[in-house]
């Protein structure tokens, strides 16, 4: 019965990263695409999660850590990248705020 | 038991990560577009790690933290990712309206 869950839980994941993989090539600007690599790295982390309980592969949940916070920080500096148009903050301006 | 449980949780989760790309997929604009990924990261990862949560307590024995910490910083973290994207948005297309309810005409 797990398997059959199993089975069918990845096929839904598999339908979701094909969304997000439709919007990722069609997205009409980049912070689309941007969303749409969020979306699909939290989709491969759910895809490990549902492989860990299947196989019982308890040390893959580790992926899971890597996964989820390279996704955060993906996500976060491309979108500050698309905002200010640049990475960090330029060492050479004298900024008050930071 | 533990099992029947499990299952309905894994297909639950599944089921709600389709949904949330699909609303990547169909939703109009950006603004509405960016509410996919907190179905996908809260609803259906946060059911897949609560039936992971169940799965190894009853079938290993094991009881840890790694679920409820993967859990903790997701639900910190989704509304940071939104949060930064919206504001890109915003700060690249100053002119697309802003719907903020009745009451409210400022945009």
């Amino acid at each position: 019965m797990l398997t059959i869950a199993g089975t069918i839980a990845a096929a839904c994941l598999a339908l979701a990263c094909a969304c997000c993989l439709w919007r990722l090539v069609r997205g009409p600007t980049s912070l689309d695409r941007v969303l749409a690599l969020d979306t699909l790295v939290m989709n491969s982390a759910a895809l490990v999660v549902v492989f860990t309980i299947v196989h019982g592969r308890e040390e893959m949940f580790e992926l899971v850590f890597v996964i989820s916070l390279l996704g955060l920080v993906s996500t976060l500096s491309l979108a500050r990248f698309i905002e200010t148009g640049r990475f960090g903050s330029d060492p050479f301006e004298e900024e008050g705020d930071g | 038991m533990a099992e029947v449980v499990v299952s309905v949780l894994l297909v639950l989760g599944a089921a709600l990560a389709l949904v949330g790309s699909w609303g990547v997929v169909v939703l109009p604009r950006f603004l509405s577009r960016i509410h996919g990924p907190s179905v996908v990261t809260t609803g259906g990862l946060g059911t897949l790690l609560l039936a992971s949560l169940i799965w190894f307590w009853f079938d290993g024995g094991r009881l840890t933290g790694r679920e409820l910490l993967v859990s903790f910083v997701l639900a910190v973290t989704a509304p940071i990712t939104g949060h930064a994207l919206s504001r890109a948005w915003l700060a690249r297309h100053p002119k697309d309206p802003v719907d903020l309810g009745p009451g409210r005409d400022d945009s």
